[in-house]
């Protein structure tokens, strides 16, 4: 039966039909594409990420921070078996990849560490998770500055790309990396949906608010938790596989502690447990990073995200996505002192249950 | 031999950063991801005093102490007061504690620029030998004083009265507060205790750690994973982890290669955690979650 629409189905419907709306327009009709372009790309990539993180820390509740860590090493990946090699080394040819074999992979590789990882840490509680996935991307890069197969310090060039050679730095170029980032986020956004949005999210949600509960009503808490561990590492390898496909190569750089710092803040800013908070969060924290990063002192750019996600902690309780409802809960509860204190207090025969 | 002191050297130091982490949570349930920056800022203050106060090694040491603990009040100011007791604290705090390490580290940037600073050797250049292994006096001294300052600490834990306010507050928050212990003001207390401890630790590595604005992240991540490792809250698990964490670097630098260090610290967690959940605490006392 066909679900009756109401306000907020037609604000989301609207929110996510002006973006797309916006996205167009900005690339075609307002900024030069050249420059638009690219900051799109890193605007896909950024964005699935955190809908896949969110599904993790939102949904689920489980903190992790091992994101960077399965992105770059599926994109390193990807990259490898795609024909990448050293700067300076000439080994085009030697290996080669069709690129959707290369994103299938990625993402194979992306469950296969998502595995890894949860085996020995999905049964430990909140914290205890962070502080074991925080160091990932760091032991990520470490195993890979030793590989000289990977490139070692320098990382991988000349792997398949979304583009044929002479399509690069065009306007077709351009155009068709638009419309893979589109098609990109909306993969992501539909896996975001039908998780949270299906019974998986609901156990995880529950499990989530009360494990005692979850546990009482049959839940198998570690099962839930592995699949969607498992789920979100797949699409993040998958985006390391765009990754590659975008820029035909990859570096250590990947895995700075900048970018989780970045992506994380992203997430925190937008608010967590909705999809819509990773989109807001990304956009806004992307633009104050971009704008700033031309300035002669670009640390200001970090400065502000870091005092934009301080004064989000302190100052909201669901980030920038749930200010309205915060608002609203505020003059609720306002109107009602408010009628409190009209009425006055109570007279004393009032207080006197009737019959005593 | 000469591995078994570079053990002990590095346990002895990590154990200072891990001990530091370890009784935040316990103490407050805070995972105080500010710890890194405090290292940073603690280097800073040394550096700072043996630049314009003195070059006696005692006063560096204070410079670093003083401000690594001044570094937990502000992490206690801006961060824990703010939050505590507010709905979903935990994560909340992990945030807040990340964005100030952000702000902590480019402000470092904007004001010291991104060049390292030295700060001299504080134990002298002499050297001697134990048993046919040469040992430094920045190595021995780091030793003995991380020891020392450990032991002071465990004393202080046990038998002063703010000690007994944080080890009620680590076994029971709810009657802690019964007997009016306060919360905030022993927040105070355990967040500039293990900030001077992280201080004392970057002073003691400033040999290996330089003063620059994102050095504090691999001490970060050591004294996670000596706290990880040795089950939060557990000053003892705390100890023996530290060991074992200095142990495994030190073996694996000279079996492997440095550069394999945290793939084999993060592989000796994962098997613990496999076994005991809850770490080296888990295994000192039977327990599994």
């Amino acid at each position: 039966m066909r679900k009756p629409m109401t306000w907020k189905n037609a604000a989301d419907g609207g929110f996510w039909g002006g973006s797309l709306a916006l996205a167009v327009i900005l690339f075609f009709f307002v900024y030069d594409n050249a420059v638009f372009g690219g900051h799109f790309t890193i605007f896909a990539l950024y964005a699935s990420i955190n809908l896949m993180w969110m599904l993790v820390i939102g949904t689920a509740g489980i903190y992790s921070f091992a994101t960077v860590a399965v992105v770059g090493s599926c994109a390193y990946l990807a990259a490898f078996i795609s024909g990448g090699s050293q700067a300076g080394q000439d080994l085009a040819g030697a290996r080669s990849l069709n690129v959707v074999l290369m994103l299938l992979a990625a993402a194979a590789f992306g469950a296969f560490l998502g595995a890894i990882i949860a085996a020995p840490t999905i049964r430990l509680r909140g914290v205890y998770f962070a502080l074991f996935t925080i160091g990932l991307a760091e032991v990520a890069r470490a195993l890979i500055k030793q590989q000289e197969f990977l490139g070692k310090h320098q990382g991988l060039s000349g792997a398949s790309r979304f583009l044929k050679v002479d399509q690069v730095a065009t306007e077709t170029g351009r155009t068709i990396d638009f419309f893979i980032g589109l098609a990109l986020i909306s993969f992501c956004l539909v896996v975001y949906r039908l998780v949270d949005g299906g019974r998986l999210g609901l156990l995880l949600r529950t499990v989530r608010e009360s494990e005692g509960v979850a546990k009482g009503i049959g839940v198998d808490i570690v099962r839930a938790r592995f699949a969607v561990f498992i789920i979100s590492s797949a699409v993040l390898g998958l985006i390391g596989g765009f990754y590659t496909g975008y820029y035909g190569g990859v570096s250590l750089t990947i895995f700075d502690f900048n970018t989780l710092l970045l992506l994380f803040a992203m997430i925190v800013v937008g608010g967590l447990g909705s999809a819509k908070g990773a989109i807001i969060g990304t956009a806004l924290i992307l633009y104050i990073d971009r704008t700033y990063a031309d300035f002669s002192q670009p640390a200001w750019r970090y400065i502000w995200i870091g005092i934009l996600m301080f004064a989000v902690t302190l100052g909201t309780t669901r980030g920038l996505v749930g200010v309205p409802a915060q608002i609203r809960e505020w003059l609720q509860r306002y109107r009602a002192r408010k009628a409190s204190s009209e009425l006055g207090p109570p007279a004393p025969a009032e207080l006197e249950a009737p019959g005593l | 031999m000469t591995d078994v002191v570079t053990t002990i050297n590095l346990a002895a130091v990590y154990g200072l950063i891990g001990v530091g982490i370890s009784l935040t949570w316990a103490g407050l349930g805070f995972l105080n991801l500010a710890h890194g920056v405090t290292f940073a800022a603690a280097l800073y203050g040394a550096w700072w005093t043996q630049e314009n106060i003195s070059d006696y090694p005692g006063v560096i040491f204070l410079g670093g102490v003083v401000v690594g603990a001044l570094a937990g009040a502000i992490v206690c100011v801006s961060v824990f007061l703010p939050l505590d007791g507010r709905p979903n604290w935990d994560f909340r705090s992990i945030v807040a504690s990340l964005g100030l390490s952000i702000i902590g580290i480019y402000t470092f940037f904007l004001v010291f620029g991104p060049q390292r600073k030295s700060i001299d050797f504080l134990f002298g250049t002499t050297k001697f030998k134990l048993g046919g292994t040469t040992i430094t006096a920045d190595k021995s001294g780091a030793i003995i004083s991380a020891n020392v300052v450990m032991i002071l600490v465990v004393v202080a834990l046990m038998k002063s009265r703010i000690g007994l306010g944080v080890r009620a507050l680590t076994q029971n928050p709810e009657g802690a507060a019964l007997v009016g212990i306060g919360r905030r003001q022993a927040a105070f207390a355990i967040l500039m205790v293990s900030g001077a401890l992280a201080g004392f630790a970057a002073v003691l590595l400033s040999q290996i750690f330089y003063p620059e604005p994102n050095i504090g992240y691999l001490p970060l991540l050591k004294g996670l994973i000596v706290a990880l490792l040795g089950g939060l809250g557990s000053i003892g698990g705390a100890v023996v982890a530290a060991l074992l964490v200095g142990g495994t670097e030190a073996v694996t630098s000279h079996y492997l290669d440095p550069g394999w260090i945290l793939v084999t610290q993060f592989g000796l967690i994962a098997v613990v955690l496999l076994v005991r959940p809850r770490g080296v605490a888990g295994i000192l006392e039977g327990t599994r979650a």
